[in-house]
């Protein structure tokens, strides 16, 4: 019998996309546009790909971007002569010279020192040699195997990619020569104007281009969208040049991390056990993004170097490095270890034989271990013989083609039930909820998975449409990875009526997999809240505070607004604050007049400033505030003197303060133990006396720990 | 720390070894989690020896007292294993010799060590209802609260053939302290399968200060006297955060061991720091660029710790030294705090946006009444008005911004109410990881070029049916109630919490609220592994025996997870089997269903097999696991 490795972990690629630019050099791509503030076309990309590298920094550092021309008047050196091929940068990682030498060039542009139609001029006569330079970018393609995503975008004007027609056939090979290497080509046709006064557009003509990618739907995208926008405004000039270059630039930072690749499986009981099921697939839709943790870096060398570190085991009894075999390919072999758990032996030491030591260790056999950790799913325990509901239900299920799936192994998800919409409750949100969508390959695309269930994708679509139309979300148990443990979770709609509204991000069509605490994952209140019940509980929500003052609140949230959140115009301040500082480092750039104040470079304080210049402002809010602060001082004050009464109370019919202990006193205590009647004040204040005394928290911990003071006062002694 | 406990075990040798279960199991899950504030006490009756402090007195005949004030240990549990596994060590029940209400008399004299100490104190009687019970021992059982002295302790009794009209001598004895329960020997091996103890961690308070409504901000931002508090042109609260909910990975202390000829050795961890540096055949090729680098190029050069500082890898080719001056630079420098920026409709926030474990976040300790009316009164509002917050929350200077929501809400225990917000992070444009996936919705969801799109209406309709089908029932008085938290575990009290396996009492009070299964079937496996161990005299003789075990199940109970037990571990569940009624109900349309889709499930070695023979019609063999016998997955270790 053979055993699913319980030990190896999720296989999950890192992604590392390579990103290569090709901009053909026209003329009209250098000129300013009105509806781009008067940059130009090429300006425009430029500086959408130094905002691009300066995002990928900070999330996928590993990336690669490249930035190519051709038509170029002046051919750069490494590319065939003539072949008006040049570049800014060939693809490589992200790294700071590169950053440093494109935002140069836009900051020239800028202020005009140089000038991008000094740099990259474009060739008056075209050389129709296409075929050359995509097979020169498909070379630098495959200098670089480090990426396992690419990307070629291909931005150009001309409607013309080749002038002699027997060139079609081997640019659509080389066109294909690119799908056999996975790399994916997207072309973005800009538009350019016909007169000066730029009201006319000039129709991109797009046959020849549909020539050339025949056999590949690279350009069915570009095709959709333009029909989408002629739709949409009938043809008219909104579908601009500068919406297609943001857009399409920082769609490049969208990823799908997919995360869990396992069966959600529907069904349970006799005649069809888990049967009915899909596929499904999970992603990160919301993730938290933090700054890198720093690493070890050794400086006595003459250049900085990364520290590496070298583990391995070593026995506890001889501190020997165990030596590890080495199979016939030089592989190492595990170490043949076996994991236990060690167990106090004896409270009586002298039972022990010399040398012996005070464990007993608990070996827990691989085979043990396995079985400890099954997690697998019955869909036909036997209990379901029992279930009387069942005898009348076997009469009506005709025989028929469906195979009765027993049992599911981890990894799997399986619905325990449904329940409606309204009584979800996110107050015990764990972490972030994964996206799940149908697995359009049925399970069968996953290196780690045995299989999946076919029409995955109809089974998901019509559960996800009723579910919206029901209004339910699932209640789910499962393992959603191999190595995982058994975690309840909601799989709740996305895009449920109202939820997602215009001012949000914009969510795909699936379920959230919302991860559910076990009972061990809630915490509790805190305990002064509950032992100090009648203070902070009530019985009558609404008699325990005073009317008055909750319609004042009701008003002050009516003044102060409501609005969505929208984290698409929202960053990350100490995270964008950290990189710029590391950038300007990395790029040795110049920092003199940089904002450093918390207002200048977080949104959110800035926020802050203005909503108490709203409140200055506003009159009537301002009143509200300050009658809501009266009504409180007032019933500060009643309950202050009520208070004042019951101390006096208590200090006139009861003990007073209890006096400070002195250290005879302790002594006597300590020799009696009697400590019944101090308190924990007078303990806590003698403790803080004397620095050796170990403070604590609880009466019997500084009750020991003042003993063992004296104890060992009484043997140095 | 943890809070201390005490539980003395009280064991009737006289009674069916089935009652001792419940004092085995309890021992072996503290032997195992190894606590040193874990203590427990061992006092046995009716037995052939008697060994006590006061022994020589001829007082309390039969009672043998095996543990007394300790932490578990091996050695112990094998002791009292073996005691209680033999006949031989059970007296001759006589007059003179001590009964159950003797013993637990007895028992509560050995509670002395924790007077005037902070414990929580257990009395775990196991005993038979046939038990005998000398005359005049009755009336002793009204000197109970005498023996215990003040002191609160909880008894638990496990009865063999405990009915609800019998065994009244334990049960009046049983009301005499603080908390107690009686349960059969049955009740009690259920309690130990699946009422591990739920445990209450001592909150932790992640910040202390003021929730800011209109502070002068511009203030805030440079001058650090500054006190909202004092302010009256802007509302503050003052709050208490703690965790609301925390993931929890299980942390037994599992180490590796190597297994040599009997002995068992521990592996450590080591590790050792290096650079790589070229060697001379790398030095060789530099100058050659056609040459391919490779690691034979490269030594490792091991360094010292102290030559070690921070750094950090902007990019694979830019690495800076992360000095002080430039990890201060880059330091935005904000102050701990905590502030109102406006307000959000409850119904607004997609789910999709809540990224964080939850805070609560609660009037401070101490707080004045003024600070509580104040706090109820802006919860009310908030509640009333469906409006949640959005705050800047900043728990440490200089360190991070969290933007996030906070939900009123009213935390139920019993029939009183609190009120408190709970925090959950929203992410920041940064965090956006969203991407590009198929439509599902509309009717045409399913249409494809050059294929016949299933019928998508009709597939709904079932899909429908069967959704209702599988729809839990819940009370409507929920609905629209969904600010109250009802739920024991948030408003339990440490004194309520326990080392020990119980019924939870009015624990929880929705269904979906349980411990975690798989948490508790590897410590009951483990508990099973430890209490078979003793049977042998050596580790490594059982190890041996062990290792090569490949028993399978033949019991009725399944190894595997179904719908009965995936929520049954601590589960409140009014009706265990509402689950499998429901999956009853959806049998019949969830083959109609999987009949009109056409779903089976497809094993990846059919499709290969397929391509072999494309000729022939494919056959799936439909499920995975179909040539698999029964429950013959994983092997049982019916220990």
């Amino acid at each position: 019998m053979s055993f699913p490795n319980l030990d190896q972990n999720y296989k999950q690629y890192e992604v590392k996309e390579g990103i290569v630019f090709l901009i053909e050099l026209t003329d009209s791509l250098f000129k300013p546009l009105a509806t781009l503030d008067d940059h130009s076309q090429l300006q425009e990309i430029l500086l959408c790909i130094d905002e691009l590298m300066s995002d990928m920094i900070v999330s996928f550092y590993k990336n690669g971007v490249g930035i190519y021309f051709y038509n170029s008047e002046e051919t750069g050196s490494k590319f065939p002569k003539k072949s008006g091929l040049t570049k800014i940068f060939s693809l490589n990682d992200l790294n700071s010279s590169n950053m440093k030498t494109l935002s140069n060039i836009v900051r020239d542009e800028a202020d005009g020192f140089k000038p991008l139609t000094k740099r990259y001029r474009p060739r008056a006569e075209p050389l129709d040699n296409l075929q050359t330079v995509l097979r020169m970018i498909l070379r630098e393609f495959q200098q670089k195997p480090q990426y396992n995503r690419t990307k070629l975008i291909w931005f150009t004007n001309n409607d013309k990619p080749y002038l002699n027609p027997e060139a079609k056939d081997s640019l659509r090979t080389i066109i294909s020569d690119f799908e056999d290497n996975n790399i994916f080509i997207e072309p973005i046709f800009l538009d350019s104007y016909l007169d000066e006064a730029q009201t006319k557009r000039k129709e991109f003509e797009t046959s020849l281009f549909e020539n050339i990618f025949l056999n590949t739907n690279f350009l069915n995208r570009v095709l959709r969208e333009t029909r989408h926008a002629e739709e949409q405004n009938s043809g008219s000039d909104s579908f601009d040049a500068i919406n297609k270059i943001k857009t399409s630039i920082a769609r490049l930072k969208e990823v799908r991390r997919i995360q869990i690749s396992c069966d959600l499986i529907l069904s349970d009981g006799p005649g069809i056990g888990g049967a009915l099921g899909c596929s499904i697939k999970g992603y990160t839709l919301f993730d938290h993004e933090k700054i890198k943790a720093s690493k070890n870096v050794y400086t006595e060398g003459e250049a900085l170097k990364v520290v590496q570190i070298d583990s391995s085991s070593i026995r506890s009894d001889t501190q020997a490095e165990v030596e590890i075999e080495r199979d016939n390919d030089g592989k190492q072999k595990k170490i043949d270890a076996v994991k236990g758990l060690a167990l106090k032996y004896t409270n009586k030491v002298d039972e022990l034989k010399e040398n012996e030591s005070n464990e007993r260790v608990l070996l827990l056999p691989e085979n043990v271990l396995q079985d400890m950790k099954s997690y697998s799913f019955d869909h036909v325990p036997q209990f379901y013989q029992n279930a009387k509901d069942l005898s009348q239900l076997e009469v009506s299920s005709e025989p028929g083609q469906l195979e009765e799936v027993s049992f599911s192994k981890v990894p799997y998800l399986k619905l325990l039930c449904f329940r409606q919409l309204n009584s979800f409750q996110p107050f015990f949100n764990l972490k972030p909820a994964l996206f799940v969508t149908a697995d359009l390959d049925d399970g069968l695309g996953s290196g780690n998975r045995e299989g999946g269930f076919a029409n995955s994708r109809t089974t998901f679509t019509s559960l996800y449409q009723s579910c919206v139309k029901l209004k339910r979300f699932a209640m789910v148990f499962g393992c959603a990875k191999l190595n995982s443990t058994p975690t309840l979770y909601a799989l709740y709609p996305t895009n449920t009526d109202g939820s997602n509204s215009g001012n949000a991000v914009e969510l795909p069509d699936g379920f959230l997999l919302v991860s559910l605490p076990w009972l061990g994952e809630i915490r509790s209140l805190p305990e002064y809240v509950l032992t100090e019940q009648s203070k902070y509980f009530f019985e009558d929500p609404a008699r325990c505070a005073p009317l008055q003052l909750v319609e004042a609140f009701k008003k002050v949230i009516g003044l102060v607004g409501t609005s969505e959140y929208n984290p698409e115009s929202h960053s990350n301040p100490v995270l964008q604050y950290f990189y710029k500082t590391i950038k300007q480092e990395a790029l040795q750039m110049d920092i003199k007049d940089e904002d450093q104040t918390v207002e200048g470079n977080d949104w959110s304080s800035k926020e802050l400033l203005q909503l108490k210049t709203l409140f200055t402002e506003d009159r009537a809010l301002g009143e509200l505030v300050l009658s809501i602060n009266s009504m409180l001082d007032a019933i500060g004050a009643a309950e202050g003197s009520k208070r004042a009464a019951e101390d006096s109370d208590i200090q006139n019919g009861k003990k007073q303060k209890a006096r400070p202990l002195n250290e005879a006193d302790v002594i006597t205590l300590w020799k009696n133990d009697t400590w019944g009647n101090v308190t924990v004040a007078q303990l806590r204040e003698f403790i803080k006396r004397y620095d050796s005394i170990k403070s604590a928290t609880k009466k019997a911990d500084m009750i020991a720990n003042i003993s063992n003071f004296l104890e060992s006062k009484q043997k140095t002694k | 720390m943890a809070d201390k406990e005490l539980t003395i075990f009280v064991v009737d040798l006289a009674s069916p070894k089935n009652v001792c279960n419940y004092v085995l199991n309890a021992i072996a899950g503290k032997l195992l989690k190894g606590l040193k504030t874990d203590l427990v006490s061992v006092v046995l009756f009716h037995s052939q020896t008697t060994s006590h402090s006061s022994a020589s007195s001829g007082k309390f005949k039969g009672i043998n007292v095996l543990l007394d004030f300790e932490q578990p240990s091996y050695i112990q549990l094998q002791r009292l294993y073996r005691i209680l596994t033999l006949d031989s060590e059970v007296c001759e029940v006589t007059p003179e010799t001590s009964d159950l209400v003797q013993s637990v008399l007895f028992s509560s004299t050995l509670l002395a060590p924790t007077k005037g100490k902070v414990f929580t104190r257990n009395i775990v009687l196991a005993t038979d209802v046939a038990s005998v019970i000398n005359t005049g021992s009755v009336e002793k059982i009204e000197s109970v609260p005498k023996f215990l002295q003040g002191l609160p302790v909880n008894m638990y009794a496990i009865v063999h053939g405990l009915k609800d009209n019998n065994a009244t001598e334990v049960r009046l004895m049983a009301s005499h302290f603080k908390t107690s329960q009686v349960m059969s020997d049955i009740e009690a091996d259920e309690v130990v399968a699946h009422h591990p103890p739920v445990k209450k961690t001592r909150p932790v308070s992640l910040f202390r200060g003021d929730l800011r409504l209109g502070a002068n901000y511009s203030r805030v931002l440079t001058d650090p006297s500054y006190d909202a508090d004092r302010d009256n042109s802007c509302v503050s609260f003052k709050v208490d955060v703690y965790p609301a909910t925390k993931s929890e990975a299980n942390s037994l202390g599992i180490h590796e061991y190597l297994v040599e000829n009997g002995s068992v050795v521990k592996l450590d961890r080591s590790t050792k720091y290096f650079v790589w540096e070229k060697n001379f055949q790398g030095e060789k090729v530099e100058d050659d660029e056609a040459a391919e680098v490779n690691d034979k190029q490269y030594d490792k050069i091991p360094i010292e710790h102290s030559h070690i500082t921070q750094g950090f890898k902007f990019s694979n080719f830019d690495l800076l030294a992360l000095d002080s001056d430039l990890k201060q630079a880059a330091t935005l420098k904000i102050q701990a705090a905590f502030d109102i920026m406006r307000f959000l409709d409850v119904d607004s926030i997609p789910i999709a946006y809540l990224t964080s474990e939850a805070l609560l976040v609660v009037p401070e300790k101490d707080s004045s009444f003024r600070n509580i009316t104040n706090h109820n009164a802006f919860c009310i509002s908030l509640i009333e008005e469906r409006k949640a917050i959005l705050a800047r929350f900043v728990k440490k200077s200089e360190k991070e911004i969290e933007v996030g929501v906070l939900y009123p809400v009213q935390i139920k225990d019993q029939n009183l109410y609190t009120h408190s917000l709970v925090f959950i992070r929203l992410p920041f444009k940064e965090d956006i990881k969203v991407g590009r996936f198929i439509k599902l919705s509309g009717q045409n969801a399913l249409k494809q070029k050059d294929k016949p799109s299933p019928d998508l209406a009709s597939i709904n309709n079932m899909m429908e049916n069967f959704i209702e089908a599988r729809t839990i029932a819940e009370p409507e008085a929920k609905f629209g109630a969904n600010h109250i938290i009802n739920n024991g575990k948030i408003s339990m009290k440490s004194l309520d919490s326990s080392k020990l396996p119980l019924i939870p009492k009015g624990l929880l009070a929705t269904e979906f609220f349980a411990s975690d299964p798989g948490a508790n079937k590897f410590s009951s496996k483990l508990r099973k592994l430890l209490l078979s161990s003793l049977n042998f005299d050596e580790m490594q003789n059982f190890y041996d025996d062990i290792k090569l075990e490949t028993r399978s199940l033949d019991s009725s109970e399944t190894n595997l997870f179904n719908l009965h037990n995936a929520l049954a571990v601590n589960s409140p569940l009014k009706d265990p089997e509402e689950l499998l009624k429901l999956a009853v109900k959806g049998i019949d349309i969830s083959k109609k269903l999987a009949e009109e889709i056409g779903t089976a499930y497809v094993r990846k070695e059919d499709v290969k097999k397929r391509k072999i023979t494309k000729d022939q019609p494919f056959q799936s063999k439909g499920n995975y696991g179909s040539e698999e016998k029964g429950y013959d997955e994983v092997p049982d270790f019916g220990f």
